[in-house]
């Protein structure tokens, strides 16, 4: 039987005076590749800033690989991430004065166990296997969209983390590049054995999900496996 | 990849703001190290005419113009200085050496020249050695006579010849270069003290207004343990009196004491308005930097870096603009020094340091003293600079990233 990778139970949160979560709850096994959709202003994007830990919840909890979130300090959620989350955007954030490789390179900075000769060969092999293999030294701003955001699933991937939230990762991308890029962010969760949250309101990559979780109103209204 | 190539990566991607600091610092450090190297110079200007008698007091007594002047007599500023006088100084507590002179003046209908008449010691004889440029120097009992270049080349005396002196001839020992005396207690004519004496109290225009013996005195040069030296020249203003003449740095201190004010108090004050520019301009500059980047912190929260490392690489980053700041400060700061030079004081000398009669037409010249000291840096106000732009870069980054940002993932969320 697979184990939970993220649950929330009974999530809210609020900005000011609107209710973006109104008590939301949710389980993701291990390796599950789930699908949240909605129309903007659903909540979705706020359900994961709450499981990367970077959002804290008003009321309810969340446990990501077993771990209750609101009992971690911000170093150890920064921890946290590191080891196990890795987490790709919509607007990419990378580095614009690194280059893809330091930008891939990043969330390796603490890394005490292993040599840097090592991390450095798995960072160009990642870039390698997102096809960027000859693109390494380039800046962001020397990439297409596409190509920043393989250098994003290539960070994110690093640290093989065991969960990977995706934010409307081919939101800002054109129909055949951002299919080629979920493509490719399928393939590398599915080789690194990662649980896949993708946030999006395109239903042709939600149709791909093992799971598909609409959101409405700041809570679940479907959710189908 | 370590923290320091991504500092260098950051701030050469952010050239201009980079720059902008690195140029405020550099600015701050070149004002404060070269306007405290001037006023360490004026400081060491002002010792100099003092200094270079190898004392650090001079002592004088005012007396009595003489019924005629002609032949030996004292200079106005010169009366005998009494015995006990003399003992009390001794016993000063700060007073090292005490050197006895008598200073003379010859009037004939024909020619002018003074005379000093000095102990042994480091601040007498042995000084006269250090400024030969031919023959040689005097001891105590030596029955000879040491000219000022200046006046040797005027009345063509050179070693080996003999120069009339109150009636008394002596052999020319030696020649002392002129430039290098200084014009405090400067003569044209040196000798051992004891011949001195003895002409003095041989003298009619001397003995009439004192009963100057062959033991007796009218200069002292005062060597003073620099700590006690405000404390000593008091003390001895106080046993004088009134006709006491006491002259040391202090004397050119208030003689000098606005340009001085403008060279310390201002130059400070200047020193430390340009740095508090500075340091509003790297606070500004690391403020803007901050939020500019707000962003790319909130992303480095995201794949991991706790605050506090996020933190230390906005100081890295800092703190190398700062030292690169302070290493361009400094080298511009050595290189106007360097090319610079010298910075010459002009002083003017009180009558009673004059050494020339003031009814001889050169005594208005002789009056002046210019000096020339080097402007050097010293180590400690560089070292006061560049830890002043460290902290203040160091402070400002720790200081606009006290707090993380609460809510890193509106910044990062799709739209």
């Amino acid at each position: 039987m697979r184990e939970t990778a993220i649950h929330v139970e009974g999530a809210k949160k609020r900005f000011g005076a609107l209710d973006v979560l109104r008590g939301v709850d949710l389980k993701i096994l291990t390796g599950e590749f789930a699908a949240v959709i909605g129309k903007s202003g659903s909540g979705k994007s706020t359900l994961l800033g709450i499981v990367s830990g970077l959002e804290k919840v008003d009321d309810g909890r969340v446990f990501v690989q077993g771990r209750d979130l609101s009992k971690l300090d911000e170093t150890q959620k920064a921890e946290l991430r590191r080891q196990a989350i890795g987490v790709v955007f919509q607007n990419f954030n990378l580095i614009p004065s690194l280059s893809a490789l330091e930008n891939v390179l990043l969330p390796t900075f603490f890394e005490k166990n292993e040599p840097a000769a090592d991390i450095h060969r798995r960072a160009v092999e990642l870039l390698k296997q997102v096809g960027l293999g000859d693109r390494m030294r380039h800046r962001p701003s020397e990439l297409s969209g596409g190509e920043q955001q393989r250098v994003a699933i290539a960070r994110a991937l690093i640290n093989k983390p065991s969960i990977l939230l995706a934010d409307e990762p081919t939101g800002n991308l054109d129909a055949e590049t951002g299919a080629a890029v979920l493509d490719l962010l399928l393939d590398m969760s599915r080789s690194f054995a990662t649980t896949l949250l993708v946030v999006t309101h395109d239903v042709e990559i939600a149709a791909k999900a093992d799971t598909i979780i609409e959101m409405k109103n700041g809570r679940i209204e479907h959710e189908n496996t | 990849m370590t923290p320091f190539r991504y500092a260098f990566r950051e701030l050469a991607f952010r050239r201009s703001r980079s720059l902008v600091t690195l140029a405020s610092v550099a600015v701050a450090v070149l004002a404060a190290v070269l306007l405290t190297a001037l006023a360490a110079s004026y400081a060491r200007a002002i010792r100099a005419p003092v200094e270079t008698v190898g004392a650090d007091v001079v002592v004088q007594m005012t007396g009595d113009i003489p019924p005629k002047l002609e032949g030996l007599v004292f200079p106005h500023p010169n009366a005998l200085i009494p015995a006990d006088a003399i003992a009390a100084i001794r016993r000063m507590e700060g007073a090292i050496s005490v050197t006895r002179g008598v200073y003379i003046w010859e009037l004939a209908p024909d020619h002018y020249q003074s005379i000093l008449g000095i102990d042994e010691g480091e601040a007498g004889l042995a000084s006269l050695s250090s400024r030969l440029i031919d023959g040689r120097g005097l001891k105590a009992g030596d029955h000879a006579v040491v000219l000022d270049s200046d006046f040797a080349s005027k009345r063509d005396a050179k070693v080996g010849t003999e120069l009339d002196v109150g009636g008394t001839m002596f052999p020319v020992a030696g020649i002392v270069d002129a430039a290098r005396g200084g014009k405090v207690v400067r003569a044209d004519v040196y000798m051992p003290l004891a011949p001195a004496q003895v002409l003095a109290a041989a003298a009619p225009q001397v003995q009439a207004l004192y009963p100057f013996g062959r033991d007796d005195a009218n200069l002292l040069l005062v060597k003073v343990d620099r700590q006690y030296l405000e404390s000593v020249v008091g003390k001895i203003g106080t046993l004088l009196g009134k006709k006491g003449i006491v002259s040391s740095e202090l004397s050119f201190r208030e003689a000098l004491s606005g340009v001085l004010f403008l060279s310390q108090r201002m130059g400070l004050i200047v020193a430390a308005v340009i740095g508090a520019f500075a340091a509003a301009f790297v606070l500004r500059a690391t403020a803007s930097a901050i939020a500019e980047r707000r962003r790319e912190m909130a992303v480095l929260q995201a794949i991991g870096w706790p605050w506090p490392r996020i933190r230390q690489q906005v100081l890295i980053e800092n703190a190398a603009l700062a030292i690169a700041g302070v290493m361009i400060g400094l080298l511009l700061a050595m290189s106007i020094a360097a090319a610079l030079g010298n910075i010459s004081v002009t002083l003017d000398l009180p009558w009673d340091l004059s050494s020339t009669p003031h009814f001889i037409p050169e005594a208005t010249l002789d009056r002046t003293q210019t000096i020339s000291v080097p402007m050097t840096i010293t180590w400690q106000a560089a070292a006061i600079a560049a830890c002043g732009s460290l902290f203040v870069a160091i402070v400002a980054a720790r200081i606009l990233l006290a707090s993380p940002p609460l809510q890193p993932w509106s910044l990062l969320r799709s739209e």
